[in-house]
């Protein structure tokens, strides 16, 4: 299987900017009540619930 | 299951829709990547253009790939094959970033891209994680050499990767982001990227892989402004075939 895609080049004076977010940040600020799956962080979860 | 479906990956999105805003707010000359490339086009791609190309180099000879790319991966992040526009990417894409627009999924795995369409819940990018060899790249990235290494550092996720130039993947380790050993062909840098997890995935439409997928990436100047990226994907955990 290929894959393929051209890139363009980012103006000289550019900077890359860190985005996005944490790893398990979402879960803890946005997820705790919501579509969590089965035994994900559930021992941090059942933490926050207390 | 419909709204739910969209929850998690607009909650992952959000940030960088914020990008241009952020950066026009705090540091003028930010790039304002991001969601706004992500459903780009972008230069078609010409190898024999590439061939003909002589590169700018560094001190050892090879061509220099530094500098900032932004991708034009005609959606991949939201589905690598031929999709529809709409949500937050805009125009769709009518042939996605596979050459022939198949996946050629195990029946087992078929389904199981299904379950996972219906459970985006699911997708690890929404709970914040590295999001892999090729999804990364669908996002703009930084690339810096060195004359025993080449650093990737992505804007998405706070991703960055090593890509060393000699010695043999690790046995018994897996990884996010895998692992990368790479070499030159000609004016063309392959890299070989083993060790994935299964956690990753190629996007947010179920298209999964697992932990042996392997990766085998070509990256070559066009011109002066355009790098082509080319990748060989096998995983017979999962597909039937190359």
């Amino acid at each position: 299987m290929k894959m393929r895609f051209p890139l363009i080049r980012g103006a000289k004076d550019y900077a890359i900017m860190e985005s996005g977010c944490f790893e398990d940040e979402r879960d803890q600020a946005h997820l705790k009540d919501a579509a969590l799956p089965a035994n994900h962080y559930k021992e941090e979860h059942e933490k926050e619930k207390k | 299951m419909k709204s739910g479906l969209l929850l998690v990956p607009l909650m992952t999105i959000l940030p960088l829709l914020a990008t241009p805003a952020l950066a026009q707010t705090t540091a003028p000359q930010v790039t304002p990547a991001g969601a706004g490339n992500l459903a780009g086009q972008g230069p078609k791609i010409d190898l024999d253009k590439a061939k003909a190309f002589k590169p700018p180099r560094t001190e050892l000879g090879h061509p220099n790939l530094e500098g900032i790319w932004q991708p034009r991966a005609s959606g991949a992040a939201f589905s690598v094959l031929p999709h529809e526009g709409g949500f937050f990417l805009g125009q769709g894409s009518e042939t996605g970033i596979i050459e022939g627009g198949v996946l050629p999924y195990q029946p087992w795995a078929a389904e199981q891209v299904k379950y996972r369409r219906d459970h985006v819940e699911l997708d690890p990018t929404g709970h914040c994680h590295y999001e892999g060899i090729p999804h990364a790249l669908y996002f703009t990235f930084q690339i810096f050499q060195t004359p025993n290494q080449i650093a990737f550092v992505h804007e998405n996720m706070h991703a960055w990767r090593i890509v060393y130039m000699s010695g043999e993947h690790p046995k018994d380790y897996l990884a996010w982001m895998g692992d990368s050993r790479g070499h030159w062909e000609g004016n063309t840098l392959v890299v070989d990227v083993a060790n994935n997890n299964d956690k990753s995935v190629f996007d947010m439409a179920g298209h999964f892989h697992s932990d042996h997928l392997r990766v085998v990436e070509r990256y070559t100047l066009q011109d002066e402004n355009t790098l082509i990226w080319e990748a060989t994907l096998t995983d017979p955990k999962v597909f039937t075939g190359p």
